[in-house]
């Protein structure tokens, strides 16, 4: 599979079920060039509470589409990205921030993001970073 | 299953076409439309949830998609970050999500 190009962060999914055509150009990017966009499952469940129930379904066909793939918390020997992403979470504030960095760093991916702040502490100010 | 088609295509498609070595252009072809399927149907979903049209363009596409590439010494700086705040060696954590990465089939 090809390695994801982007990484969806929190805000950026709630951007997204708002319409945002930021996030939605990124998705039709992919589409059209066959690349990649990681969700880590962090931030898919965050944003399901951030969400109000009758927008859960909004994030269906963002979930259905081909170009997206979620980025797991791995707990496999020799694998396991549970303690970074929990102790990365006192730099970045939040575990979806952390999980956000943390595929993002495993990709080598730019992030889109409705708090840069949060991730660059660990991806540094240079990190190519698409606001929400 | 394969079925047979007869089109029309502009000159300038014509005339890649016409590089494609004898045997592979279906292939070139089907290669092509399913990519376009590929970007219809994200559109479908992109209105679904309430975004505007977006143009299909591969050329701008590219740029964007080159401008997300993270440059190897800010990819090694966010290492050294990386390994200051969760207290790790930074080879060990470069090898963790590397390993992420071929789990996750990347």
């Amino acid at each position: 599979m090809t390695r994801p190009a982007w990484v969806l962060d929190t805000g950026a999914l709630i951007a997204y079920a708002a319409g945002d055509e930021r996030v939605g150009m990124v998705l039709a990017d992919a589409a059209d060039l066959d690349a990649r966009v990681a969700i880590p499952v962090i931030c898919l469940v965050e944003a399901y509470r951030e969400l109000d129930h009758d927008e859960h379904e909004l994030l269906g066909p963002l979930r259905a589409n081909s170009a997206v793939v979620l980025s797991p918390v791995e707990v496999i020997a020799g694998g396991d990205s549970a303690p970074i992403i929990g102790a990365m979470a006192r730099t970045t504030g939040r575990l979806g921030a952390a999980h956000t960095v943390y595929t993002a760093m495993a990709a080598g991916a730019a992030v889109v993001s409705s708090r840069p702040d949060q991730l660059t502490g660990i991806l540094g100010g240079q990190w190519p970073i698409t606001e929400v | 299953m394969t079925t047979r088609q007869t089109i029309s295509v502009p000159d300038d498609v014509a005339t890649a076409l016409a590089d494609v070595p004898s045997g592979q252009v279906s292939a070139y072809v089907t290669e092509a439309v399913r990519r376009r399927i590929q970007s219809d149907a994200a559109r479908v979903a992109l209105r679904a949830a309430g975004h505007r049209e977006l143009p299909f363009d591969p050329v701008a596409s590219a740029g964007r998609l080159a401008d997300a590439a993270v440059p190897a010494d800010v990819y090694r700086a966010a290492l050294d970050r990386l390994a200051a705040a969760v207290g790790g060696d930074r080879e060990d954590l470069a090898a963790r999500l590397g390993r992420s990465a071929e789990a996750a089939g990347w």
